[in-house]
Protein backbone atom coordinates (compact mmCIF):
# COMPACT_ATOMS: atom_id res chain seq x y z
CA UNK A 1 0.00 0.00 0.00
CA UNK A 2 1.08 3.34 -0.83
CA UNK A 3 1.80 5.96 1.86
CA UNK A 4 -0.79 9.00 2.63
CA UNK A 5 -1.46 10.93 -0.26
CA UNK A 6 0.90 9.18 -2.96
CA UNK A 7 -2.09 7.22 -4.15
CA UNK A 8 -3.05 8.16 -8.21
CA UNK A 9 -5.49 7.64 -10.32
CA UNK A 10 -5.88 7.87 -14.41
CA UNK A 11 -8.01 10.29 -15.59
CA UNK A 12 -10.74 7.41 -17.14
CA UNK A 13 -10.60 5.98 -13.44
CA UNK A 14 -11.65 9.44 -12.46
CA UNK A 15 -14.47 9.89 -14.63
CA UNK A 16 -15.40 6.01 -13.43
CA UNK A 17 -15.17 7.02 -9.86
CA UNK A 18 -17.12 10.88 -10.60
CA UNK A 19 -20.11 8.98 -12.95
CA UNK A 20 -20.53 5.81 -9.94
CA UNK A 21 -20.72 9.08 -7.41
CA UNK A 22 -23.69 11.19 -9.51
CA UNK A 23 -25.74 8.56 -10.71
CA UNK A 24 -24.80 5.69 -7.85
CA UNK A 25 -27.57 6.31 -5.41
CA UNK A 26 -29.66 9.07 -7.67
CA UNK A 27 -30.72 6.89 -10.19
CA UNK A 28 -32.76 5.02 -7.04
CA UNK A 29 -33.98 8.22 -5.23
CA UNK A 30 -34.03 11.31 -7.78
CA UNK A 31 -37.30 9.87 -9.83
CA UNK A 32 -39.78 9.81 -7.19
CA UNK A 33 -39.43 12.80 -5.63
CA UNK A 34 -38.58 15.16 -8.84
CA UNK A 35 -42.10 13.95 -10.63
CA UNK A 36 -43.67 14.74 -7.06
CA UNK A 37 -42.50 18.32 -6.78
CA UNK A 38 -42.30 19.52 -10.71
CA UNK A 39 -44.58 16.67 -12.26
CA UNK A 40 -44.77 16.75 -15.91
CA UNK A 41 -41.89 19.26 -15.78
CA UNK A 42 -39.56 16.83 -13.58
CA UNK A 43 -37.28 16.58 -16.71
CA UNK A 44 -37.31 20.08 -17.40
CA UNK A 45 -36.21 20.79 -13.82
CA UNK A 46 -33.32 18.23 -14.11
CA UNK A 47 -31.93 19.29 -17.50
CA UNK A 48 -31.64 23.25 -15.58
CA UNK A 49 -30.02 21.39 -12.85
CA UNK A 50 -27.46 19.99 -15.24
CA UNK A 51 -26.25 22.85 -16.88
CA UNK A 52 -26.02 24.64 -13.34
CA UNK A 53 -24.23 21.72 -12.07
CA UNK A 54 -21.41 22.66 -15.18
CA UNK A 55 -21.16 25.84 -13.99
CA UNK A 56 -20.61 24.50 -10.61
CA UNK A 57 -17.94 22.18 -11.89
CA UNK A 58 -16.54 25.65 -13.89
CA UNK A 59 -15.72 26.62 -10.11
CA UNK A 60 -14.38 23.50 -8.68
CA UNK A 61 -11.84 23.32 -11.76
CA UNK A 62 -11.04 26.78 -11.53
CA UNK A 63 -9.95 26.06 -8.24
CA UNK A 64 -8.16 22.98 -9.17
CA UNK A 65 -5.88 24.57 -12.13
CA UNK A 66 -5.22 27.23 -9.08
CA UNK A 67 -4.09 24.74 -5.97
CA UNK A 68 -3.33 21.39 -8.32
CA UNK A 69 -1.49 19.74 -5.46
CA UNK A 70 -3.91 21.05 -2.48
CA UNK A 71 -6.84 19.13 -1.37
CA UNK A 72 -10.25 21.02 -0.56
CA UNK A 73 -9.37 21.66 3.12
CA UNK A 74 -5.84 22.74 2.67
CA UNK A 75 -6.84 25.44 -0.39
CA UNK A 76 -9.59 26.84 1.87
CA UNK A 77 -7.13 27.50 4.63
CA UNK A 78 -4.92 29.29 2.01
CA UNK A 79 -8.34 31.12 0.90
CA UNK A 80 -9.96 31.85 3.96
CA UNK A 81 -7.56 31.58 6.85
CA UNK A 82 -7.06 29.11 9.67
CA UNK A 83 -9.95 30.14 11.58
CA UNK A 84 -12.86 30.17 9.08
CA UNK A 85 -11.63 27.44 7.20
CA UNK A 86 -11.56 25.52 10.28
CA UNK A 87 -15.33 26.65 10.82
CA UNK A 88 -15.64 25.28 6.99
CA UNK A 89 -13.90 22.61 7.92
CA UNK A 90 -15.94 21.13 10.78
CA UNK A 91 -19.34 21.88 8.98
CA UNK A 92 -17.72 20.50 5.67
CA UNK A 93 -16.99 16.77 7.74
CA UNK A 94 -20.64 16.81 9.38
CA UNK A 95 -22.04 17.07 6.35
CA UNK A 96 -19.87 14.44 4.76
CA UNK A 97 -21.07 12.22 7.87
CA UNK A 98 -24.18 12.75 7.34
CA UNK A 99 -24.38 12.11 3.82
CA UNK A 100 -23.13 8.81 4.18
CA UNK A 101 -25.21 7.95 7.23
CA UNK A 102 -27.93 8.82 4.50
CA UNK A 103 -26.85 6.97 1.90
CA UNK A 104 -26.40 4.03 4.03
CA UNK A 105 -30.32 4.31 5.71
CA UNK A 106 -31.05 4.37 2.15
CA UNK A 107 -29.92 0.75 0.79
CA UNK A 108 -31.44 -0.55 4.28
CA UNK A 109 -34.46 1.20 3.76
CA UNK A 110 -34.58 0.39 -0.10
CA UNK A 111 -33.96 -3.53 0.85
CA UNK A 112 -36.53 -3.79 3.93
CA UNK A 113 -39.19 -1.87 1.83
CA UNK A 114 -38.83 -4.13 -1.20
CA UNK A 115 -36.94 -6.87 -1.52
CA UNK A 116 -36.21 -8.80 1.67
CA UNK A 117 -38.86 -7.11 3.96
CA UNK A 118 -38.80 -9.50 6.73
CA UNK A 119 -34.83 -9.04 6.95
CA UNK A 120 -33.97 -6.24 9.59
CA UNK A 121 -31.78 -3.49 8.54
CA UNK A 122 -28.84 -3.53 10.70
CA UNK A 123 -28.19 -6.46 8.55
CA UNK A 124 -27.93 -4.37 5.43
CA UNK A 125 -26.66 -1.18 6.97
CA UNK A 126 -23.94 -3.23 8.90
CA UNK A 127 -22.54 -4.94 5.65
CA UNK A 128 -22.76 -1.53 3.88
CA UNK A 129 -20.57 0.41 6.24
CA UNK A 130 -18.54 -2.57 6.95
CA UNK A 131 -17.96 -3.05 2.85
CA UNK A 132 -17.44 0.40 2.36
CA UNK A 133 -14.88 0.67 5.23
CA UNK A 134 -12.85 -2.13 3.64
CA UNK A 135 -12.88 -0.47 0.22
CA UNK A 136 -11.56 2.76 1.56
CA UNK A 137 -8.85 0.47 3.08
CA UNK A 138 -7.69 -0.72 -0.37
CA UNK A 139 -7.56 2.81 -1.10
CA UNK A 140 -8.72 4.75 -4.52
CA UNK A 141 -6.49 3.15 -7.21
CA UNK A 142 -8.59 -0.28 -6.00
CA UNK A 143 -11.49 1.54 -5.46
CA UNK A 144 -11.41 3.10 -9.41
CA UNK A 145 -10.86 -0.17 -10.56
CA UNK A 146 -13.30 -2.59 -8.76
CA UNK A 147 -16.42 0.24 -10.07
CA UNK A 148 -15.73 -0.21 -13.19
CA UNK A 149 -17.46 -4.11 -13.40
CA UNK A 150 -19.88 -2.54 -10.82
CA UNK A 151 -20.79 0.52 -13.13
CA UNK A 152 -21.10 -1.29 -16.04
CA UNK A 153 -23.57 -3.99 -14.48
CA UNK A 154 -25.40 -0.74 -13.55
CA UNK A 155 -25.31 0.57 -16.90
CA UNK A 156 -26.79 -2.82 -18.47
CA UNK A 157 -29.47 -3.65 -15.83
CA UNK A 158 -31.19 -0.05 -16.41
CA UNK A 159 -30.37 0.33 -20.01
CA UNK A 160 -32.30 -3.31 -20.39
CA UNK A 161 -35.62 -1.63 -18.30
CA UNK A 162 -35.65 1.36 -20.05
CA UNK A 163 -35.45 -0.46 -23.27
CA UNK A 164 -38.12 -2.70 -22.44
CA UNK A 165 -40.29 -0.26 -20.94
CA UNK A 166 -40.14 1.77 -24.37
CA UNK A 167 -43.64 -0.62 -25.66
CA UNK A 168 -45.26 0.72 -22.17
CA UNK A 169 -44.65 4.07 -22.54
CA UNK A 170 -47.18 6.82 -23.57
CA UNK A 171 -45.96 9.85 -24.61
CA UNK A 172 -49.22 12.01 -23.33
CA UNK A 173 -48.39 11.77 -19.91
CA UNK A 174 -46.12 14.22 -20.47
CA UNK A 175 -48.48 16.71 -21.24
CA UNK A 176 -49.64 19.61 -20.47
CA UNK A 177 -46.19 21.81 -20.20
CA UNK A 178 -46.04 23.66 -17.09
CA UNK A 179 -49.52 22.86 -15.84
CA UNK A 180 -48.85 24.84 -12.39
CA UNK A 181 -46.76 27.70 -13.31
CA UNK A 182 -43.21 27.83 -12.78
CA UNK A 183 -42.75 27.08 -8.96
CA UNK A 184 -43.14 23.34 -9.06
CA UNK A 185 -40.74 23.67 -11.75
CA UNK A 186 -37.93 25.59 -9.28
CA UNK A 187 -38.46 22.89 -6.49
CA UNK A 188 -37.35 20.62 -8.61
CA UNK A 189 -34.55 22.04 -9.74
CA UNK A 190 -33.50 23.25 -5.89
CA UNK A 191 -33.91 19.13 -5.28
CA UNK A 192 -31.96 18.13 -8.12
CA UNK A 193 -29.59 20.77 -7.89
CA UNK A 194 -28.76 19.55 -4.63
CA UNK A 195 -28.94 16.59 -4.74
CA UNK A 196 -26.95 15.22 -7.08
CA UNK A 197 -25.51 18.07 -8.90
CA UNK A 198 -24.57 20.22 -6.28
CA UNK A 199 -22.55 17.35 -4.32
CA UNK A 200 -19.83 17.01 -7.39
CA UNK A 201 -18.09 19.86 -5.11
CA UNK A 202 -16.71 16.80 -3.01
CA UNK A 203 -14.72 16.00 -6.50
CA UNK A 204 -12.44 18.61 -4.86
CA UNK A 205 -10.93 16.45 -2.83
CA UNK A 206 -10.61 13.79 -5.03
CA UNK A 207 -9.00 15.85 -7.48
CA UNK A 208 -5.31 15.78 -6.87
CA UNK A 209 -5.17 11.80 -7.10
CA UNK A 210 -5.41 12.57 -11.32
CA UNK A 211 -1.74 11.72 -12.34
CA UNK A 212 0.22 14.75 -13.29
CA UNK A 213 0.68 13.90 -16.90
CA UNK A 214 -2.75 13.17 -17.44
CA UNK A 215 -4.52 16.39 -15.37
CA UNK A 216 -5.06 18.78 -18.05
CA UNK A 217 -7.64 16.50 -19.96
CA UNK A 218 -9.71 16.12 -16.28
CA UNK A 219 -11.91 18.99 -17.14
CA UNK A 220 -13.49 17.94 -20.10
CA UNK A 221 -13.50 13.95 -18.82
CA UNK A 222 -15.55 15.96 -15.83
CA UNK A 223 -17.44 18.15 -17.95
CA UNK A 224 -18.67 14.90 -20.52
CA UNK A 225 -19.29 12.54 -17.12
CA UNK A 226 -21.27 15.56 -15.91
CA UNK A 227 -23.25 15.56 -19.25
CA UNK A 228 -23.76 11.82 -19.42
CA UNK A 229 -24.55 12.03 -15.76
CA UNK A 230 -27.38 14.56 -16.40
CA UNK A 231 -28.50 12.53 -19.80
CA UNK A 232 -29.05 9.29 -17.61
CA UNK A 233 -31.19 10.87 -15.18
CA UNK A 234 -33.40 12.23 -17.52
CA UNK A 235 -33.37 8.78 -19.59
CA UNK A 236 -34.53 7.35 -16.15
CA UNK A 237 -37.09 10.05 -15.28
CA UNK A 238 -38.51 9.88 -18.76
CA UNK A 239 -38.77 6.65 -18.89
CA UNK A 240 -41.02 6.49 -14.95
CA UNK A 241 -43.03 9.69 -16.36
CA UNK A 242 -43.51 7.91 -19.68
CA UNK A 243 -44.82 4.39 -17.64
CA UNK A 244 -45.84 5.40 -14.57
CA UNK A 245 -47.72 8.65 -14.91
CA UNK A 246 -48.97 10.63 -11.93
CA UNK A 247 -48.08 7.41 -10.22
CA UNK A 248 -44.26 7.86 -10.58
CA UNK A 249 -44.89 10.29 -8.05
CA UNK A 250 -46.33 8.11 -5.04
CA UNK A 251 -44.25 4.88 -6.08
CA UNK A 252 -41.18 5.43 -4.00
CA UNK A 253 -38.04 3.71 -5.61
CA UNK A 254 -39.83 4.61 -9.32
CA UNK A 255 -37.32 2.66 -11.68
CA UNK A 256 -37.75 -0.36 -9.21
CA UNK A 257 -41.69 -0.03 -9.92
CA UNK A 258 -40.95 0.17 -13.67
CA UNK A 259 -38.76 -3.11 -13.16
CA UNK A 260 -41.99 -4.79 -11.99
CA UNK A 261 -44.51 -4.06 -14.88
CA UNK A 262 -42.11 -5.53 -17.46
CA UNK A 263 -43.49 -8.72 -18.88
CA UNK A 264 -42.49 -9.87 -22.00
CA UNK A 265 -44.34 -12.69 -23.77
CA UNK A 266 -45.22 -14.19 -20.20
CA UNK A 267 -41.61 -15.44 -19.68
CA UNK A 268 -39.51 -12.30 -19.32
CA UNK A 269 -40.90 -11.14 -15.49
CA UNK A 270 -39.55 -10.28 -12.66
CA UNK A 271 -36.81 -8.20 -13.50
CA UNK A 272 -36.87 -6.24 -10.74
CA UNK A 273 -34.64 -8.16 -8.57
CA UNK A 274 -32.06 -7.47 -11.46
CA UNK A 275 -32.74 -3.32 -10.75
CA UNK A 276 -32.73 -3.63 -7.29
CA UNK A 277 -28.95 -5.42 -7.71
CA UNK A 278 -27.72 -3.05 -9.65
CA UNK A 279 -29.97 -0.23 -8.22
CA UNK A 280 -28.01 -1.35 -4.54
CA UNK A 281 -24.39 -1.38 -6.26
CA UNK A 282 -24.90 2.36 -7.14
CA UNK A 283 -26.00 2.77 -3.75
CA UNK A 284 -22.55 1.17 -2.29
CA UNK A 285 -20.25 3.08 -4.62
CA UNK A 286 -21.23 6.33 -3.93
CA UNK A 287 -21.25 5.06 -0.35
CA UNK A 288 -17.72 4.34 -0.52
CA UNK A 289 -16.37 7.02 -2.03
CA UNK A 290 -18.32 9.55 0.36
CA UNK A 291 -16.43 7.75 2.96
CA UNK A 292 -13.10 7.93 1.47
CA UNK A 293 -13.70 11.37 0.95
CA UNK A 294 -14.75 11.77 4.74
CA UNK A 295 -11.88 10.53 6.09
CA UNK A 296 -9.20 11.76 3.92
CA UNK A 297 -10.82 15.51 5.08
CA UNK A 298 -10.67 14.64 8.50
CA UNK A 299 -7.32 13.00 8.61
CA UNK A 300 -5.86 16.12 6.75
CA UNK A 301 -7.89 18.40 9.02
CA UNK A 302 -6.46 16.79 12.20
CA UNK A 303 -2.65 16.24 9.96
CA UNK A 304 -2.52 12.45 10.93
CA UNK A 305 0.54 10.51 9.54
CA UNK A 306 -1.67 7.32 8.69
CA UNK A 307 -4.59 8.31 6.58
CA UNK A 308 -6.60 5.20 8.17
CA UNK A 309 -6.59 5.50 11.47
CA UNK A 310 -9.83 7.19 11.62
CA UNK A 311 -11.37 4.93 9.14
CA UNK A 312 -12.99 2.67 11.55
CA UNK A 313 -14.61 4.68 14.34
CA UNK A 314 -16.18 7.24 11.45
CA UNK A 315 -17.34 4.36 9.87
CA UNK A 316 -18.90 3.01 13.29
CA UNK A 317 -19.99 6.68 13.97
CA UNK A 318 -21.97 6.63 10.44
CA UNK A 319 -23.51 3.03 11.30
CA UNK A 320 -24.54 4.21 14.25
CA UNK A 321 -26.12 7.30 12.97
CA UNK A 322 -27.83 5.14 10.07
CA UNK A 323 -29.16 2.90 13.21
CA UNK A 324 -30.79 6.64 15.28
CA UNK A 325 -31.41 9.22 13.37
CA UNK A 326 -35.03 8.92 12.10
CA UNK A 327 -38.01 7.37 13.49
CA UNK A 328 -40.61 7.32 10.38
CA UNK A 329 -40.42 7.23 6.71
CA UNK A 330 -41.69 10.68 6.83
CA UNK A 331 -38.93 11.74 9.20
CA UNK A 332 -36.51 10.39 6.59
CA UNK A 333 -38.39 11.98 3.94
CA UNK A 334 -38.61 15.51 4.95
CA UNK A 335 -34.32 15.51 5.85
CA UNK A 336 -33.31 14.28 2.02
CA UNK A 337 -35.76 16.23 -0.04
CA UNK A 338 -36.35 19.72 2.40
CA UNK A 339 -32.98 19.97 4.11
CA UNK A 340 -30.78 18.38 2.75
CA UNK A 341 -30.40 20.61 -0.79
CA UNK A 342 -29.43 24.12 1.62
CA UNK A 343 -27.22 22.03 3.28
CA UNK A 344 -25.13 21.57 0.01
CA UNK A 345 -25.81 24.65 -0.98
CA UNK A 346 -24.95 26.17 2.09
CA UNK A 347 -22.49 24.32 4.13
CA UNK A 348 -20.34 22.57 0.44
CA UNK A 349 -21.41 25.32 -2.41
CA UNK A 350 -21.65 28.86 -0.95
CA UNK A 351 -17.93 28.54 0.37
CA UNK A 352 -16.39 26.60 -2.89
CA UNK A 353 -17.85 29.56 -4.83
CA UNK A 354 -16.38 32.46 -2.80
CA UNK A 355 -13.34 30.76 -2.48
CA UNK A 356 -13.01 30.62 -6.34
CA UNK A 357 -14.14 34.54 -6.51
CA UNK A 358 -12.20 35.30 -3.70
CA UNK A 359 -9.02 33.48 -5.70
CA UNK A 360 -9.98 35.42 -9.05
CA UNK A 361 -9.78 38.74 -7.56
CA UNK A 362 -6.91 37.93 -5.68
CA UNK A 363 -5.22 36.87 -8.97
CA UNK A 364 -6.29 39.89 -10.98
CA UNK A 365 -4.86 41.75 -8.25
CA UNK A 366 -1.50 40.06 -8.51
CA UNK A 367 -1.86 38.57 -5.12
CA UNK A 368 -2.84 35.03 -5.85
CA UNK B 1 -31.97 -4.98 24.01
CA UNK B 2 -29.23 -8.01 23.61
CA UNK B 3 -29.51 -8.48 19.82
CA UNK B 4 -28.57 -4.61 19.77
CA UNK B 5 -25.34 -4.84 21.53
CA UNK B 6 -24.78 -8.16 20.25
CA UNK B 7 -24.84 -6.46 16.45
CA UNK B 8 -22.79 -3.58 17.97
CA UNK B 9 -20.46 -5.85 18.79
CA UNK B 10 -20.01 -7.40 16.04
CA UNK B 11 -20.28 -4.56 13.74
CA UNK B 12 -17.66 -2.45 15.52
CA UNK B 13 -15.09 -5.72 15.71
CA UNK B 14 -15.65 -6.10 12.38
CA UNK B 15 -14.84 -2.60 11.64
CA UNK B 16 -11.85 -2.22 13.73
CA UNK B 17 -9.78 -5.40 13.83
CA UNK B 18 -7.97 -4.73 11.01
CA UNK B 19 -6.59 -1.49 12.75
CA UNK B 20 -5.28 -2.73 15.42
CA UNK B 21 -1.43 -2.91 14.16
CA UNK B 22 -2.43 0.79 13.02
CA UNK B 23 -3.48 2.28 16.34
CA UNK B 24 -0.39 0.56 18.01
CA UNK B 25 2.18 2.34 15.81
CA UNK B 26 0.15 5.76 16.15
CA UNK B 27 1.42 8.60 18.33
CA UNK B 28 0.15 9.62 21.27
CA UNK B 29 -1.86 12.67 19.61
CA UNK B 30 -3.71 10.78 16.98
CA UNK B 31 -4.30 8.34 20.25
CA UNK B 32 -5.91 11.21 21.67
CA UNK B 33 -7.35 12.27 18.68
CA UNK B 34 -9.30 8.48 18.27
CA UNK B 35 -10.51 8.55 21.66
CA UNK B 36 -12.35 11.93 21.28
CA UNK B 37 -14.27 9.62 18.43
CA UNK B 38 -15.21 7.71 21.64
CA UNK B 39 -17.65 10.33 22.98
CA UNK B 40 -20.23 10.23 19.70
CA UNK B 41 -19.77 6.47 19.69
CA UNK B 42 -20.39 5.74 22.85
CA UNK B 43 -23.71 8.35 23.22
CA UNK B 44 -25.31 7.06 19.56
CA UNK B 45 -24.35 3.70 20.94
CA UNK B 46 -26.17 4.00 23.93
CA UNK B 47 -29.26 5.74 22.14
CA UNK B 48 -29.23 2.68 19.54
CA UNK B 49 -28.94 -0.02 22.80
CA UNK B 50 -32.02 2.06 24.77
CA UNK B 51 -33.51 2.64 21.65
CA UNK B 52 -33.78 6.51 23.04
CA UNK B 53 -34.79 9.47 21.14
CA UNK B 54 -32.68 11.50 21.93
CA UNK B 55 -30.95 15.06 20.08
CA UNK B 56 -28.99 13.42 17.22
CA UNK B 57 -27.16 15.10 14.04
CA UNK B 58 -30.18 15.70 11.83
CA UNK B 59 -31.79 17.18 14.54
CA UNK B 60 -28.81 20.05 14.54
CA UNK B 61 -29.26 20.33 10.77
CA UNK B 62 -32.51 20.45 11.15
CA UNK B 63 -33.10 22.91 13.80
CA UNK B 64 -30.93 25.22 12.11
CA UNK B 65 -30.77 25.07 8.44
CA UNK B 66 -34.48 23.35 8.91
CA UNK B 67 -36.19 26.30 9.50
CA UNK B 68 -35.04 27.86 6.42
CA UNK B 69 -35.69 25.35 3.90
CA UNK B 70 -38.77 24.74 5.09
CA UNK B 71 -39.87 28.07 4.82
CA UNK B 72 -38.20 27.85 1.32
CA UNK B 73 -40.11 25.05 -0.14
CA UNK B 74 -43.45 25.77 1.78
CA UNK B 75 -42.81 29.28 -0.56
CA UNK B 76 -42.21 26.70 -3.75
CA UNK B 77 -45.05 24.63 -2.72
CA UNK B 78 -47.71 27.40 -2.89
CA UNK B 79 -49.45 27.29 -6.39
Amino acid sequence: MKAFGTQTISVGQLAILYVSYMVGSSMINVPNPMVQFAGNMAWFSLAVSTLLGMLLLGCVLYLFRCHPDDVYTVYLKRVYGKWIAGVITVLFLLMLLLMFAYIVLDIGKFFTNTMMVETPMYVFNSLTVVISAYAVQAGIEVMARMFFPLMGSMMLAVAVIVILAIPLGRVEMLLPLFPEGIKPVLHGIYFSFGFPFGELILFSVILPFVEKRSRRHAGKWMYAMTALSGFLLLTVILTTELTLGPLAGDRKFSLYAVGRLINVGQFLIGLEAIVGIALIAGSFMKAAIVLYILNNSASRFFNLDDDKLLLPAISFTAFLLSMTMFRSEAEFNFAVGVVWPLIVMLVGIVPLVLAALITMVKRGLGRG
Amino acid sequence: MMERVIVLLLTGIALFAASTTRVRRSSPRERWILAAFGVPIAYLGLMYVMNGDWVNLHDLAHGSIGYIARLLVKWLEQT
